[in-house]
């Protein structure tokens, strides 16, 4: 039976990516992937039974998908569903049933227009840096960020949570067997010529200022050395949890040369 | 050790010099002289009004007129509460560098090596120093007598260096030291002219939190210090036993009540409250007025970190592998395991105590931290401390104990 060549990837990206264990945890529960088409991180659920081995597997579902059509949300949820259940699998009756968080990107087209697809369920975050700003494009899904939306103030939410509760994840008891997966926040965002996405776990945003995120994104135009040197910045600045980015450039050549203004 | 809820030291030192030197209630900066007074001036008002230190990095970037890559050189610390051990946020760039010492623990952060600037959060600093050159550089050299370091409360001064007083005496110079024995005879004298001027100072009280507050449950939040000891009465609370000593729900006082069993209200579901309480602490609806023993009721509920939940209705040992005690005392003892190398094997207990909640550190070795909203933290000791619904204890990096249905 012929397999359909998959669609081309609407536009091209560099790409570069770094993780580190940190210094106060003995295992590196992030996992990453980036490929042409989709990239991500995920955060396996700290204090959780085997959670580096959920992250894993959530990365390795979403890296597995043919992508036949491209990327697009229906095809993300359907991916997310069958990341549930896999992990769901993982539960031995031990412990708690281990868990991960899951914020990506992919390469997409919608309406005719070449953009990033964002994905996100979780604390870790999406960046994006355009005209040397910094904009977050994803929101957490804390305990923290919720009482922020109910109008408490930051102090407020600062005592009730410091942004360890997490209102959405992958398993941790979360989706069931039956492929009832947590709901996927997915955002499009047109792309121009010299975007650049940042995707980085708690261990990365939850250490630096968005201020010496910007620079250090903006200080190096190789995204793999970018990536790597945010990585190392947040274990110098404590390191308390496993700390992954991995950074994407849209290239300045071929169709958002001319598609994107500038 | 850390000070648990320890303050910002009251003022700094600072040896003059030709940088900027910034001090107020919630931090300590230095830049450098080409930021200029006025631009620093800004500065020390945004840092006055509680900026963090995003918000300082943007407004130095905004008054200096210069972009995120190209920050004049400087030094900064600067603290935020309410967390457990107050925790510390240092930064630097260029010749600039900041310290930080608690007890067992010192960082240095040094902006040179980094093309932007560094970053790191400490937690429990005591003393902090920040300079305009890292130590032993050649413009720090002092080749006559070093000026003295003179203390500022808050402000903007002149200045290539400023410390917490107490700083390591080769660091601070031998002029701080000179002025600081100085200025301590003098307080001395003052003393002995002034005896009740001790008595004038303005005692201070945890960030203006409020000594009573009622959450919308309508129960009465004690004032947080007072619970370090032991209460030796509460409404109706049956205390029985001493301080330490294994506690028994219920006794004699409860009159009708046997032994094991509390005085009990319930709801039309039929959750046993206590008898003060009008509504029910689970399904917040009207409870009966017909006051029947209950024998060892669920007191409350406490969620851990790890997804497992435990309702209190016996001793509760949480810890990374929690052993049951030497001595065996009556009744069941639950164990409750946080699998994380900084908890210590048996890190926190949580009992019953008639009615109430009570939980003490099992003398932990990174210790156990009480957050009640609108009060600062508290470092539990090995002495019984009431809990109330919204509370949680702290084990650090994300292992934690919250709690709520508590009567």
């Amino acid at each position: 039976m012929a397999r359909h060549a998959p669609a081309p990837v609407p536009f091209d990206t560099d790409r570069g990516a770094a993780s580190d264990v940190g210094v106060r945890r003995r295992e590196n529960e992030d996992a990453w992937h980036a490929d042409d088409r989709v990239c991500l991180v995920a955060d396996g659920m700290g204090g959780h039974h085997d959670g580096a081995a959920a992250a894993a597997l959530v990365a390795r579902t979403l890296a597995e998908q043919p992508w036949t059509y491209g990327v697009d949300a229906a095809g993300l949820r359907a991916a997310v569903s069958e990341a549930s259940r896999r992990v769901a699998g993982l539960a031995d009756g031990a412990g708690a049933a281990p868990g991960s968080t899951l914020t990506g990107v992919a390469v997409a087209e919608q309406d005719g227009r070449a953009g990033w697809l964002v994905f996100h369920l979780g604390q870790s975050r999406a960046y994006l840096l355009r005209d040397g700003a910094l904009t977050c494009l994803t929101t957490d899904h804390t305990r923290r960020q919720e009482l922020l939306d109910q109008g408490v103030g930051v102090a407020g939410a600062d005592v009730a949570d410091d942004g360890h509760v997490l209102t959405r994840a992958l398993g941790a008891g979360q989706g069931t067997a039956e492929g009832d997966a947590p709901e996927l926040d997915v955002t499009f965002h047109p792309a121009r010529a010299g975007d650049r996405v940042l995707l980085c776990t708690d261990g990365v945003c939850g250490e630096l200022t968005d201020q010496l995120v910007t620079a250090v994104l903006l200080a190096h135009p190789d995204p793999r050395l970018a990536a790597e040197t945010l990585v190392a910045a947040a274990v110098d600045a404590g390191g308390r949890d496993n700390a992954t980015a991995v950074v994407l450039d849209a290239r300045r050549t071929g169709r958002l040369a001319t598609g994107g203004g500038r | 050790m850390t000070r648990p809820g320890g303050r910002p030291p009251a003022h700094f030192l600072h040896l003059p010099g030709d940088h900027l030197g910034v001090v107020c209630e919630a931090g300590v900066a230095i830049v450098d002289r080409t930021v200029g007074a006025p631009a620093a001036t800004v500065l020390w008002e945004v840092l006055s009004e509680g900026a963090d230190l995003g918000v300082f990095l943007a407004a130095l970037g905004a008054v200096s007129e210069r972009t995120l890559l190209d920050l004049p050189p400087f030094a900064i610390a600067l603290w935020s509460g309410p967390t457990p051990e107050r925790r510390t946020h240092l930064a630097a760039r260029g010749t600039g560098f900041v310290a930080s010492a608690s007890g067992d623990t010192d960082h240095a952060v040094a902006g040179t090596g980094a093309a932007t600037w560094t970053e790191r959060t400490v937690d429990g600093a005591q003393r902090i120093a920040v300079r305009a050159t890292p130590p032993g550089a050649s413009g720090d050299a002092t080749p006559t007598a070093p000026p003295p370091a003179l203390p500022i409360v808050s402000g903007v001064a002149p200045a290539r260096r400023l410390h917490s007083p107490g700083w390591g005496r080769s660091d601070a110079g031998a002029g701080a030291d000179h002025v600081a024995g100085h200025a301590g005879q003098l307080a001395g004298r003052l003393a002995r002219a002034l005896p009740d001027a001790g008595a004038r100072r303005p005692v201070l009280r945890p960030g203006g939190s409020p000594d009573r507050s009622v959450d919308v449950s309508g129960t009465l939040h004690r004032p947080l210090a007072p619970l370090a000891v032991p209460p030796e009465e509460g409404i109706g609370t049956t205390r029985l036993g001493s301080r330490g000593g294994p506690v028994r729900p219920g006794g004699p006082a409860d009159g009708a009540a046997g032994p094991g069993t509390l005085p009990s209200v319930a709801c039309p579901e039929g959750h046993p409250n206590p008898p003060h309480r009008t509504t029910c602490r689970v399904c917040g609806v009207l409870v009966t007025r017909d006051v029947r023993p209950v024998a060892a009721p669920v007191r409350g509920r406490m969620t851990v970190s790890t997804g497992e939940v435990v309702e209190i209705d016996a001793p509760v040992v949480v810890g990374r592998s929690p052993r049951p005690d030497l001595v065996p005392r009556p009744g069941t003892v639950r164990l409750v395991a946080v699998p994380e190398g900084h908890v210590s094997a048996t890190h926190v207990e949580v009992r019953p105590d008639g009615w109430q909640v009570v939980a003490l550190d099992r003398r932990s070795t990174n210790g156990t931290f009480l957050r009640r909203p609108d009060h600062e933290p508290l470092r539990l000791r090995d002495e019984p401390v009431v809990l109330a619904s919204g509370d949680v204890l702290d084990l650090g990096h994300g292992a934690w104990l919250s709690f709520d249905e508590l009567a």
